[in-house]
């Protein structure tokens, strides 16, 4: 174990402005990396641009680990269109296509059903109790963009008993060594070494933050908890209300 | 440098670089197709139109459709989900729903949304007017 007394010698050797210096620069990293999602939250207009799906009740379009890049748009949600929607903030959000549209004459609100391509039946049975329709504050953004297998990252971390992390800081380190240890090795110099790690930080943030969505298959369970459904893990589903907190982008709720 | 680390990390890291520009290249690729899709719908026969027991009404139509979409698919295409809308208005509703539809004007729509396999979702419609339900239930 000698190179664990090396560290400390380096360690030690350190001066102490040196060290207070990057940490101020590792805070300014996160800063920015947090004002980049918060940027990105305003810019698409939802409140979790980037969601990964969990189950395969949109299959054979989106297969379970696949990204999505959603958006909202003022443009007014028409049939066919794939929407993500939850009904209260603390459940997993649901990714399925709207197959029917009501809209009134003179509030113009809108009345959505929807049903996931691989389902059988509609959606009703997820909705909350009572309501037989989705109205538009449900609706938390559109579908524009998709790539697939990089959620895989997510799921893994999050699902797999034996590397099960829940806490979203932890996530969050483990992806960055994940993604940093490749290029650690590559650049010999130090300060270019701390920034890699430094960005690896931020993108693991942006794939720590992402909300996971769940569409549930076959197994209902009871509709508020998704408790008989294998394949959602409500247990863990990221609330990012401690970033969203005070700051609330234009037309979406906090 | 020689390691089974080293050389490990420079395999992925170099794989991870080279997929990110190939899902670059294949979502923009797409913009250099112009698809030119056609699609004809006919409504051969109105099976039922009834009132439903929760104030609805409901009617099947059996279509005989004919569309011509492969110039939608791109190499970059996974699927493409095809379907017709009807869309009406009544004096309640803008964009449709109903419970008095007799005798009622409707436009057929053929939407497609094309899902890419990597990139940005692409979708279309093509409106066909003037087709009207029965003036009776039946």
């Amino acid at each position: 174990m000698g190179w664990i007394a090396d560290a400390f010698d380096s360690l030690r050797s350190l001066d102490i402005r040196q060290a207070l210096t990057q940490l101020v620069n590792l805070g300014m990293v996160v800063a920015l990396a947090v004002m980049a999602w918060k940027c990105l939250i305003c810019v698409t207009g939802t409140e979790s641009p980037v969601v990964v799906v969990l189950s395969g009740s949109m299959e054979p379009g989106f297969q379970r680990g696949d990204i999505l890049f959603l958006n909202m748009g003022k443009e007014p949600i028409r049939a066919g269109e794939i929407v993500v929607f939850n009904f209260n903030r603390s459940e997993i959000p649901i990714v399925h296509r709207v197959i029917e549209l009501h809209e009134r004459q003179d509030t113009r609100e809108i009345s959505i059903l929807t049903k996931g391509d691989n389902n059988d039946e509609n959606d009703r049975v997820l909705y909350a109790k009572g309501h037989l329709w989705l109205q538009k504050q449900h609706i938390m953004g559109r579908a524009i963009g998709f790539l697939p297998y990089v959620g895989w990252i997510t799921i893994v971390l999050t699902e797999i008993p034996v590397i099960k992390v829940r806490h979203k800081i932890t996530r969050s380190i483990s992806y960055c060594l994940c993604l940093s240890m490749p290029l650690f090795y590559w650049i010999n110099d130090f300060r270019a070494k701390y920034m890699v790690v430094c960005l690896c930080f931020v993108i693991s943030s942006f794939i720590c933050i992402s909300i996971r969505t769940s569409t549930c298959p076959r197994d209902y369970g009871t509709a508020a908890g998704h408790s008989g459904c294998h394949l959602c893990t409500r247990g863990s589903s990221p609330s990012y209300s401690e970033f969203v907190g005070f700051f609330s982008p234009n037309g979406t709720r906090n | 440098m020689h390691s089974f680390g080293y050389r490990a990390n420079a395999v992925v890291t170099f794989g991870v670089a080279i997929l990110a520009v190939m899902c670059a290249m294949a979502s923009l690729s797409v913009n250099f197709n112009s698809p030119s899709p056609t699609a004809d719908v006919k409504v051969l026969n109105v099976n039922w139109f009834q009132k439903q027991p929760n104030g609805n009404d409901e009617v099947s139509l059996t279509m005989n459709i004919s569309a011509d979409l492969s110039s939608l698919f791109t190499w970059n295409t996974k699927q493409v989900f095809v379907f017709v809308a009807a869309e009406y208005e009544t004096p309640q509703n803008a964009f449709n729903q109903g419970n008095n539809l007799k005798g009622k004007d409707y436009n057929l729509t053929l939407h497609w949304h094309i899902m890419p396999k990597t990139g940005k979702m692409f979708a279309d419609k093509l409106v066909m007017t003037r087709y009207s339900l029965p003036e009776d239930y039946k």
